[in-house]
């Protein structure tokens, strides 16, 4: 029976792509794309902004005040840094993580055209 | 499981939009477009609806993709939003009050005019267009996308056991309406 259901389905229409439709498709759909990379950036730097304002906000308290300000300052310089640490570092990771994802598969891709089969599977 | 140059490809691309490579993500679009328009266009019934659900997919793949860590699931994630957008597109209509069937007729007038079948297809076309847009993309998915059950049921959400019987429903369903007609 699913051989039969198999058989006939091959003639199921799928409708008939419009090529003309699909260029101006993928242009609208590529500006999405980069519009919404650039957000991306945006929001990294401004995040890292706040946190460079906040350090900035403490350091210059832990030079004026005196004091439980003191304290404070120093908590907010500290955590001011920290968040930019944070920051730098999870673009960082990520990067890398791609960076090296990346070559990998760029390697499997290279043994397969190689030695014309298919790369071993992955772990 | 091996997998084939396609999919390493298709996996390097995905990798190089997450980084942010706007040519890797024009030539992604490229490779999936047609398959998820056809998809689209089998559940919904109507070229210019299939249109519409690509679009909300593509934005919806945008959105995503900078979290989709795993690039080897991108295939069945992909086809979980169009279906998804099938699904709401589905709601919309339902919710407007037009009637599906209507639409299906329409589009599917639009295409025959375009091509010429012969009658199996024409008899088979009949009957999968009296069937629900869920069933549509259970048999779109196993029998013209090549899923298996354990794909199909991580892209629909369900059980395998349920994606087994919905199928033999499915499948018997289609025969007794070809069988009618």
């Amino acid at each position: 029976m699913n051989d039969f259901v198999k058989r006939l389905l091959c003639g199921w229409s799928g409708g008939s792509y419009d090529l003309d439709k699909n260029s101006a498709f993928t242009q609208d759909v590529g500006k999405v794309y980069k519009k919404q990379l650039r957000k991306a950036v945006i929001e990294c730097y401004v995040r890292l902004a706040f946190a460079a304002a906040i350090t900035v906000y403490g350091a210059i308290g832990i030079k004026y005040n005196t004091g439980w300000h003191v304290t404070w300052a120093l908590f907010t310089a500290i955590v001011g840094v920290n968040a930019a640490m944070v920051i730098i570092l999870w673009y960082w990771q990520i990067q890398t993580k791609l960076s090296i994802q990346k070559e990998m598969k760029e390697l499997q891709l290279q043994i397969a055209e190689l030695t014309g089969k298919n790369p071993p599977a992955e772990n | 499981m091996r997998k084939s140059r396609s999919q390493i490809y298709d996996e390097l691309l995905v990798i190089k939009c997450r980084q942010g490579d706007k040519a890797a993500f024009d030539e992604l679009v490229g490779r999936w477009q047609k398959r998820l328009w056809h998809y689209a266009c089998r559940v919904t019934g109507s070229e210019s609806a299939a249109w519409d659900v690509v679009q909300e997919t593509w934005f919806g793949i945008i959105k995503g993709i900078r979290k989709l860590d795993d690039v080897s699931v991108f295939p069945r994630w992909a086809f979980r939003i169009v279906n998804n957008k099938c699904v709401d597109w589905g709601r919309r209509q339902r919710r407007q009050g037009r009637l599906n069937n209507e639409l299906t007729k329409q589009s599917r007038n639009e295409s025959d005019e375009k091509q010429n079948g012969d009658e199996k297809n024409e008899s088979l076309q009949a009957a999968i267009e009296k069937l629900s847009p869920e069933r549509r993309a259970l048999l779109a998915l196993r029998y013209s996308e090549g899923f298996d059950v354990s794909q199909i049921a991580e892209i629909l959400r369900i059980p395998e056991g349920t994606v087994k019987s919905r199928l033999h429903r499915t499948i018997n369903e289609l025969r007794q309406l070809m069988e009618r007609d």
